[in-house]
């Protein structure tokens, strides 16, 4: 398992823009649980819906949590997008 | 065959399909003794449609508004197929027997009250795209284009009334005549 935590610097948080590209991106790893965490709430990062609903804003720390046989890969793309997007 | 006898308002005789005209705030009807496999196969072909139509305004967006609107509508696509959307609407037509339309409006209005409830105005602005992706299903489960004609060859439009703004926005290349 591989972790990544990140604070978010983009004023408008996961809008639903980022939060699209990130569910892309996630699904690109079928075989690897990628999952968002904000505080005690955890979602699966495939799960549009669910992502938004953490409503992610700007100033908040999320860990990004990648678990499977593509970890460290998943964590480096997904990980990188958060630090050119977010 | 059937037929149906009406009183010529303007002259002239044509031959063609005849095309219903479909207003968005049609009734959704609940049911209560649907198939529920045939709903949801109903309900996949309108996801279809739908994502199909989204990517298509999504690359016009490109084209003419640029990228911001493109990916709008590229992640209203998405919403389409959202895990928890879609479960939620299967359930329902598990349990409830309901239509799909019944399903997917019940859906979506539950995923956009959630959204409306948040602390973010953003997040409340996102409950109406949500509300706007579950119309859009419903019209495809009932065959309805909103205010355009969704047909290779010109048809010969029926509608009970025609408001004159309804009539200007019409593609007049797809219109033989008028049944009203």
């Amino acid at each position: 398992m591989k972790q990544f935590t990140y604070i978010v610097k983009d004023p408008l948080g996961i809008h639903a823009r980022p939060a699209g590209q990130i569910v892309k991106q996630a699904k690109e790893y079928p075989d690897t649980l990628v999952t968002i965490t904000k505080g005690e709430k955890t979602v699966n990062a495939t799960h549009l819906m669910k992502l938004m609903s953490l409503g992610v804003k700007t100033g908040d720390t999320i860990v990004l949590t990648c678990e499977g046989p593509n970890e460290e890969n998943a964590l480096e793309v997904i990980g990188n997008f958060l630090c050119d997007n977010l | 065959m059937l037929m149906l006898q009406g009183k010529g308002v303007s002259k002239g005789v044509v031959k063609g399909p005849l095309y219903f005209f479909g207003r968005p705030d049609t009734t959704i009807v609940k049911g209560d003794n649907c198939d529920a496999a045939w709903e949801k196969q109903r309900l996949a072909q309108a996801q279809a449609a739908t994502i199909a139509q989204l990517e298509a305004l999504a690359a016009a967006c490109r084209e003419s508004s640029g990228e911001e609107m493109a990916i709008l509508f590229e992640t209203h696509a998405m919403f389409v197929e959202d895990e928890d959307f879609v479960c939620q609407i299967h359930e329902a037509l598990d349990t409830e027997r309901c239509t799909a339309e019944y399903a997917v409006q019940a859906a979506g209005e539950s995923f956009a009250a959630m959204f409306a409830a948040m602390d973010d105005a953003y997040m409340q602005a996102r409950a109406e795209d949500i509300r706007d992706v579950a119309r859009r299903i419903v019209n495809n489960l009932m065959g309805i284009v909103e205010g355009g004609i969704d047909s290779e060859e010109p048809v010969i439009l029926a509608a009970d009334d025609l408001a004159p703004s309804e009539t200007i926005q019409l593609d007049k290349s797809k219109i033989l005549g008028f049944a009203t």
